[in-house]
């Protein structure tokens, strides 16, 4: 068994590799195109070369790695110098690959994985096979005794005799329970209410633009003379087919969006050309999201989105069931993060985060205003319309954003909402928190508010302007 | 409660023993800004030569250099003094930021994985930065500047109390 204790190199073949690695072609790119204009090739290409051959030797004599069994040691860089440690039960998983030039030394590149976030990731390129493997076999031997005592009682049943039944047999699946179906006409309305409305017209722009690329003058098109029924016509057909068409998206990209439970294992299957199946296990959800929209906030409609914490982001790790009304989002969210429910009633932020929502939305309208008022006075006077506009409707947002913000904590989970029109809901369970920072500005300091930031491994999501006492106490009920 | 600014978020100790980062820190962020300044320096007085206007380019160097001295003087000392952390019992506790104040708790047991970097000045003054890696990308967790022995002990010491268990 190789001895990964002491601290040894990778590969010298390693700086070599690096030379002619894609990143470092593509970084020679310029240096090419200096070569071919300047006429003195091989000379430019000599010194390009010899300057990463001279990087890549220096960076492998400083990479030096190791692994005693319960940390994974690796010092690099030449400059920045950088020392990392990874406990062994931090390492979500390894893997080894050995391409074409790894077949032909007898070499492999191991990729260690911790779960989610930043720098989250380790590659040792070029190390020998042998030490490859054995790394990869004493990371899993390590993490494997660690998760045994919790495990045991998960092994065989009492009076199993393995030589004479042969290996314990996977117990049955649990049936599977659908939570929601959605119908194809809810998909249809979460489309005509939804971001595809926006996609949609991105594209009509675009194609506008095309035809201009195609020699035809947009100009040209304006100044065909269109009788007022015939610009009429034009609006009664164009608006409802423009908002078909977004509905039509929804339709075919969550076509049959069905979420069911089996046990602890959450699927939500959708899609009618590309098929997607998420899959996650309860106990990996990191936090659920519910989104109202503006339109439908009067009917009790949201948006749930539940998230794991798969690097990626997107569709990689997270689901969205459009346009569900409270019971299904309580019987969804039920299993998939039992605390959560029942919901609790938000407290609303105190007095001090509507005067600064005010403000906020005061001085904002002011200076729009403004700014619309200089170009009433260098153009037409009819920009006083929408200055006045904005004046009224800034202190109007700033109230509204204001009776968006609420928090509660109920059974270690917290609700926190935000948002003027479209509304949202972040469900955090305590457990799922990396770690948490009171955040105050200038502003929020002259009013005793602050904000508590909780990290997640999905993404951060924010308690805004509450009490600066209040946010001291959220932030250490959500770190021990 | 009328400890707003220094409510500490941590169980495990008292408030008040929270502490600065080391005094060389200073100097070294006094040190890098005045290297970027010198090159901004230096790129006025090339212009200036360059359109002909030597005297005037030499003026409005002296100028950038005295205000910009004056002004990186003040603010990285502001900064300095609004810098303090503490590595508590159960997780790293830090306070910074002049304008926008953040009081970030880094519970050891969501540790995944310790970073300590030093650039090139770093080493010379004998520093480094200390990064807890959790697993949100989010979260604020490097102590820019420690003496490099005692970042090495604080490793080992945070790295024995990370625990079992895949903390996500």
């Amino acid at each position: 068994m190789v001895d990964l204790r002491r601290s040894r190199r990778t590969s010298p073949l390693g700086a070599a590799f690096e030379v002619v690695s894609p990143d470092r072609v593509r970084n020679l790119l310029p240096v090419a195109i200096v070569a071919i204009s300047s006429g003195r090739v091989v000379l430019v290409l000599l010194i390009a070369g010899a300057i990463s051959l001279v990087a890549g030797v220096l960076g492998w004599l400083r990479r030096v790695w190791s692994f005693d069994g319960d940390v994974l040691h690796l010092d690099e860089g030449v400059f920045v110098r950088n020392q990392r440690r990874i406990p062994v039960d931090r390492i979500q998983h390894v893997e080894l690959e050995r391409s074409l030039r790894h077949q032909l030394f007898g070499l492999a590149a191991v990729r260690v994985e911790t779960a989610g976030g930043s720098g989250a990731e380790l590659r040792l390129d070029a190390i020998a096979r042998d030490e490859a493997e054995a790394l990869r076999s004493q990371v899993l031997d390590a993490l494997r005794t660690r998760a045994a005592p919790p495990d045991a009682a998960v092994g065989e049943p009492d009076g199993w005799d393995a030589a004479r039944h042969g290996p314990v047999p996977p117990p049955p699946p649990a049936p599977r329970e659908v939570l929601v179906r959605l119908p194809p006409g809810r998909l249809l309305l979460a489309g005509i209410t939804g971001p595809e409305v926006v996609a949609v017209l991105a594209s009509l722009v675009f194609a506008v633009d095309a035809l201009a690329d195609l020699g035809v003058d947009p100009d040209e098109i304006g100044r065909v003379e269109l009788g007022r029924s015939a610009v009429a016509l034009l609006v009664l057909v164009g608006v409802p087919v423009w908002f078909l068409v977004a509905g039509l998206i929804a339709v075919v990209r969550k076509w049959d969006l069905t979420a069911s439970i089996s046990g602890d294992e959450l699927r939500v299957t959708y899609g009618l050309l590309r098929k997607h199946e998420f899959v996650v296990r309860t106990s990996r959800v990191q936090d659920a999201r519910i989104a109202q929209r503006l339109l439908l906030r009067p009917f009790g409609r949201a948006d749930l989105r539940v998230r794991s914490a798969a690097s990626g982001g997107g569709d990689a790790s997270q689901v969205d069931i459009p346009l569900l009304d409270a019971a299904e989002i309580d019987r969804v969210l039920a299993r998939v993060l039992p605390a959560a429910v029942p919901r609790p009633r938000l407290h609303p932020a105190p007095p001090a985060a509507r005067r600064r929502a005010l403000v906020r939305g005061g001085v904002g309208a002011l200076l729009g205003a403004t700014s619309l008022s200089v170009l009433a006075v260098l153009t037409s006077r009819w920009w006083l319309v929408p200055a006045a506009v904005v004046l009224v409707l800034g202190p109007l947002l700033g109230e509204l954003s204001y009776r968006g913000l609420g928090w509660a904590e109920a059974s270690d989970v917290h609700h926190s909402r935000s948002g003027a029109l479209a509304r949202r809901t972040s469900i955090v369970p305590e457990a799922r928190v990396q770690s948490a920072a009171v955040v105050a500005s200038l502003f929020q300091r002259r009013r005793g508010l602050a904000s508590v930031r909780l990290d997640l491994a999905s993404s951060a999501v924010g308690v805004l302007d509450r009490d600066a006492g209040e946010c001291g106490h959220i932030a250490a009920a959500v770190t021990t | 409660m009328t400890d707003h600014g220094t409510h500490d978020p941590g169980t495990d100790d008292p408030a008040d023993e929270l502490v600065p980062l080391e005094r060389r820190v200073l100097s070294l962020w006094r040190l890098r800004a005045a290297i970027a300044l010198a090159v901004w320096v230096a790129l006025v007085l090339a212009a200036g030569v360059g359109v002909g206007e030597v005297l005037g380019g030499s003026l409005a160097a002296l100028v950038l250099a005295v205000v910009g001295g004056l002004v990186v003087r003040w603010w990285t000392s502001l900064v300095w003094r609004a810098w303090q952390f503490r590595v508590g019992d159960g997780a790293l506790h830090l306070r910074h930021g002049v304008v926008t104040r953040r009081e970030s708790t880094i519970p050891y047991h969501r540790v995944q994985h310790i970073d300590l970097e030093a650039g090139p000045l770093e080493r010379r003054m004998g520093l480094t930065s200390l990064i807890l890696r959790t697993a949100s990308a989010s979260s604020d967790s490097t102590v820019p500047g420690i003496d490099a022995a005692e970042a090495e002990a604080l490793r080992t010491r945070i790295l024995a109390l990370v625990g079992t268990g895949d903390a996500v």
